[in-house]
């Protein structure tokens, strides 16, 4: 049997390699030695997607090439979600969306899984979300949060729109608003409005859990 | 030249007469407040003050009023018939208007038009027109007003206009924008304004002409002013615009009365009137104000307006015995003995006589009883038997089952006005305040000592320092939440137990004090009977300036006119460019939309402030720029604010 570092380096490299084949095998051996699925899903997976992101940079790969790495890694996903083991949170209701012009939903969907992981009802708006959309979906469902994704510097500033629509309708207060993605900062955040921020998917159910709580 | 400041708020209307040039104060004077007719009473300290200075009405070059009846209007619930046309809001009762919410907008009728925009100030659905027609000509009929209020119109008012102009071509009844009034979001807050707004308009109005046309009689040419919620004034054509902006000018002309006083830049304002005890701050000679916007009676508004703290005890508090026996100051508002056996001559005859110190009696506040036959009794018998004590009433309505019931019900809506001793009773007995009758407040206060079982001297003291520790509770909670920030609520109710404790003395052999860093400016006829003593609480220097009783009629007098107009530049990423709001102005470059927002701004604000009747107008420019590390500037809030003295050249046509 493999080993706990041969299992993530498998699941790295199968997303790099954007094969879905050898990163379902991986996922499988991951679950069959009892590796906690989160961090299959972070230390394997996602370390894959990140290397993916510098070749793109570099000029070393192409969109082609990263979108079989994303089907790889929605894949493994999918079969590592039943396998997630969180802990119930303090209950509430969360709008999600990937912010008008982006569509990059990855991010946004490990998160969307541990939220869900932790019994919080998601609403899942998708991707390329228009802002108009999130507040009333939040009316509709008379959700306590709104949680937006954005991995685009040009796109992320929408954000600052939804919360100004929140402010303008008076729901601004009684609805928190967290926000996440690789460009966003602590500061960024606090820039437009947001309650609350996280780098990552497990530091997002615990915010979630603070602006639940009112602390 | 001199001017003629008033304030109308409390139990008193005062009045002062100032020379223009040195701020001397000629002559001052008092006259009941009249609340049934505002003006009666604003006349009368005029004509008191006029008489007591011997200055010729030609010397008069400004007339300046601070007055609750705005608010006294609003919380009474009167006002005209509104026709609110809303814009572009799918969610009505985000707006207050849906029966799940407490209260309903007070709005004669309603329309929901489609149209409005979005944060970026782009339409977010065409104004539907034929929608608005069809709505105008529905309500016209039926209304004395409209407010109009459309979603994010503080980024493009567009939708807002059109629908004005569409009523102003087919009458002339007053249309109020929330764009108008209100710079910032929040559709309900800006809604709330208007339509209040357009409620009181007719109520401002009646008042100005009727002290206009009393000026006129007295030979005044005097440009007539208003004082605003944050202090500034505004002359009657203004004022008629934007009615609304009275509400809080009882405190605002109070605190900028008090800061003159004192001659302080960092102060500690109070105000110890009949009903409450105002205590707002001053530091670096800028009055704290409100930016969010006053609330009024339940209403939040988005009117600036000075950040005042009322505490509900002052010179009409009631004072009474708990069912524990405990003597207790307010926070219930009363009629004081002394006032009350004025208007009801037999009162005494009644002390005398039910050895009670407490009497109710009909409010005249006018309110429609919605006339069950019992309630219609009840406030019949309460009326016809002038001044009578609960016990009495009882008797009276012995075949009434329900009439504790009753009592609570009409004296929690208002019905009721409550008689009794008071703070301003023991004043009278102390002859501290010679307006009243003595013997009635002698008569009170000996009944409730008697009852506690010490004498009217003890009592007196008592009061007193209940009197001072509440104020000086008060006014160190405000200091301290004024600074400190709490993490939650458990560490914040802790830190006020501690300032109980440490102000009460009740800590046992460990003494700990309070040191408040600013001076306290006493206002208000009462002033000099408790601040000196709250301020040796607080280790603080207590200011009783000359005049300090009719501080808030020099705070009406000396303020200046302002107009104050409100922008944000944004930098949109996806095209780098810089819109300037309200009405998206495009600039590639950050500078030019600088220079462009701040040329509007002083534009926009000089006409209107030379509208509300400035001279030597100068302006101050508050710039608030979103810099994010990485990824530079997002966006700028600027206000530009136009201020001047009022300009003294007769009234505007
Ligand atoms: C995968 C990928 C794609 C895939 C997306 C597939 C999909 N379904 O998502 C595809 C191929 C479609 C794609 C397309 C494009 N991409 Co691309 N893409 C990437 C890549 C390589 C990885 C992103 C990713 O999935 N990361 C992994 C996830 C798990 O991380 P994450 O999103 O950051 O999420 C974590 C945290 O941020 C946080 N989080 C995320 N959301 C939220 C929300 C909340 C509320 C909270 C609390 C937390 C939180 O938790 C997550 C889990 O830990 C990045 C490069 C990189 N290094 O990021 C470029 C990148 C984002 N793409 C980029 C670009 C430019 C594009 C294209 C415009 C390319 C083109 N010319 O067509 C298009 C954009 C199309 C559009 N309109 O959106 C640029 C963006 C540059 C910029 N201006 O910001 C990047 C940065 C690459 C680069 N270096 O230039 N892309």
């Amino acid at each position: 049997m493999a080993t706990k570092e041969e299992i993530l380096a498998g699941l790295a490299k199968a997303v790099i390699d954007g094969d879905v084949d050898t990163a379902k095998k991986w996922a499988q051996a991951a679950i069959d030695s009892n590796i906690d699925a989160f961090e299959a899903l972070t230390k394997g997976c996602q370390q894959g997607m990140k290397v993916m992101g510098d070749r793109y940079s570099a000029g070393e790969a192409y969109i082609p090439e990263i979108m079989l790495s994303a089907d790889a890694m929605y894949t493994t996903m999918d079969m590592l979600r039943p396998h997630l083991k969180a802990k119930a949170v303090a209950p509430g209701t969360i709008v999600m969306g990937v912010i008008e012009g982006d569509v990059h939903d990855i991010g946004k969907n490990i998160v969307k899984m541990m939220l869900e992981a932790s019994s919080v009802n998601v609403v899942d708006l998708g991707r390329d979300v228009p802002i108009a959309a999130f507040v009333d979906k939040v009316k509709e469902v008379n959700a306590n949060a709104i949680g937006m994704s954005s991995l685009m510097t040009t796109c992320m500033f929408k954000m600052k729109d939804v919360v100004d629509m929140l402010v303008e309708q008076g729901l601004k207060p009684k609805v928190k608003v967290m926000v996440g993605g690789a460009p966003i900062s602590e500061e960024f955040a606090k820039s437009v409005g947001a309650d609350g921020y996280a780098p990552d998917a497990a530091e997002a159910v615990k915010v979630f859990e603070k602006l639940m709580r009112g602390a | 030249m001199f001017g003629v400041g008033i304030s109308s708020g409390g139990s008193f209307t005062d009045a002062v007469i100032m020379d223009l040039k040195d701020w001397r104060v000629i002559a001052k004077a008092k006259s009941p407040t009249t609340y049934q007719d505002f003006s009666l009473g604003i006349i009368s300290s005029l004509d008191k003050v006029l008489l007591a200075s011997q200055i010729p009405a030609d010397q008069v070059g400004l007339v300046s009023l601070a007055t609750t009846l705005a608010t006294n209007a609003i919380i009474e619930g009167r006002g005209g018939r509104i026709g609110l046309i809303l814009i572009g809001i799918k969610h009505l009762e985000l707006v207050g208007l849906k029966p799940e919410t407490a209260r309903d907008l007070p709005v004669h009728s309603v329309a929901s038009i489609v149209g409005g925009h979005g944060p970026d100030g782009i339409e977010a659905a065409p104004l539907d027109v034929g929608g608005v027609r069809e709505a105008v000509k529905h309500m016209l009929g039926e209304v004395d007003g409209f407010a109009v209020s459309g979603l994010f119109s503080v980024r493009n008012p567009e939708h807002e206009l059109t629908v004005k102009r569409m009523i102003a071509q087919t009458c002339s009844k007053p249309v109020v924008c929330g764009h108008e009034l209100a710079g910032s979001l929040g559709i309900y807050e800006r809604t709330v304004t208007a339509v209040l707004n357009a409620r009181i308009i007719p109520i401002i109005e009646r008042l100005m002409k009727e002290v206009k046309g009393a000026l006129a009689q007295r030979g005044i040419s005097a440009p007539l002013m208003l004082v605003r919620g944050d202090g500034a004034l505004m002359n009657e054509a203004v004022a008629l615009e934007r009615a609304i902006e009275t509400i809080q000018s009882g405190p605002a002309a109070s605190v900028i009365g008090g800061k003159f006083l004192a001659s302080k830049d960092d102060v500690v304002v109070m105000d110890i009137g009949s009903t409450t005890t105002i205590i707002s701050t001053v530091k670096a000679g800028t009055v704290k104000t409100d930016e969010s916007g006053a609330t009024i009676s339940g209403w939040k508004t988005r009117v600036r307006a000075v950040d005042a703290d009322a505490l509900g005890n002052g010179g009409d508090s009631r004072i009474w015995i708990d069912d524990a026996g405990r003597l207790k100051v307010g926070p219930r508002r009363v009629m004081p003995l002394a006032f009350a056996s004025i208007d009801f001559p037999t009162l005494k005859e009644k002390i005398a006589k039910s050895g009670s110190w407490e009497f109710i009696n009909a409010s005249k506040a006018m309110r429609k009883v919605d006339g069950s036959e019992l309630i219609n009794r009840f406030i019949g018998t309460v009326s016809r038997l002038e001044p009578i004590t609960l016990d009495g009433l009882k008797n009276e309505l012995s075949d009434v089952p329900v009439v504790d019931h009753l009592f609570k019900t009409l004296d929690e809506a208002g019905f009721i006005a409550r008689i009794g001793l008071t703070p301003t009773d023991l004043m009278h007995i102390k002859g501290l305040f010679p307006l009243g009758d003595i013997e009635a407040a002698r008569m009170g206060a000996e009944l409730l000592a008697k009852t506690l079982g010490i004498t009217a001297e003890e009592l007196f003291d008592r009061v007193w320092k209940i009197m001072v520790h509440k104020i000086t509770l008060r006014l160190t909670e405000l200091q301290n939440s004024g600074g400190a920030s709490y993490s939650n609520s458990a560490d914040q109710s802790a830190v006020i137990g501690v300032l109980e404790s440490v102000v009460s003395g009740a800590l046992g052999d460990l003494k700990i004090s309070c040191t408040l860093n600013s001076p306290i400016v006493g206002i208000g006829a009462p002033a000099h009977l408790f601040i000196p003593q709250v301020a040796k609480e607080l280790n603080t220097e207590a200011i009783i300036p000359p005049n300090h009783e009719v501080g808030a009629a020099i705070g009406a007098l000396i303020g200046n006119v302002a107009s104050t107009s409100e922008f944000l530049i944004k930098k949109e990423m996806a095209t780098s460019n810089f819109v300037v709001f309200p009405g998206r102005h495009v600039f590639t470059e950050l500078e030019p939309a600088v220079e462009f927002t701040l040329k509007m701004g002083k534009e926009v604000s000089f006409a209107q402030a030379k509208r509300a009747g400035a001279a030597e107008i100068e302006f101050r420019v508050e710039r608030k720029d979103k810099v994010v590390p990485n990824l530079g500037f997002m966006w700028s809030e600027i206000k530009v604010t136009a201020t001047g003295r009022p300009s003294l050249e007769g009234r505007e046509k």
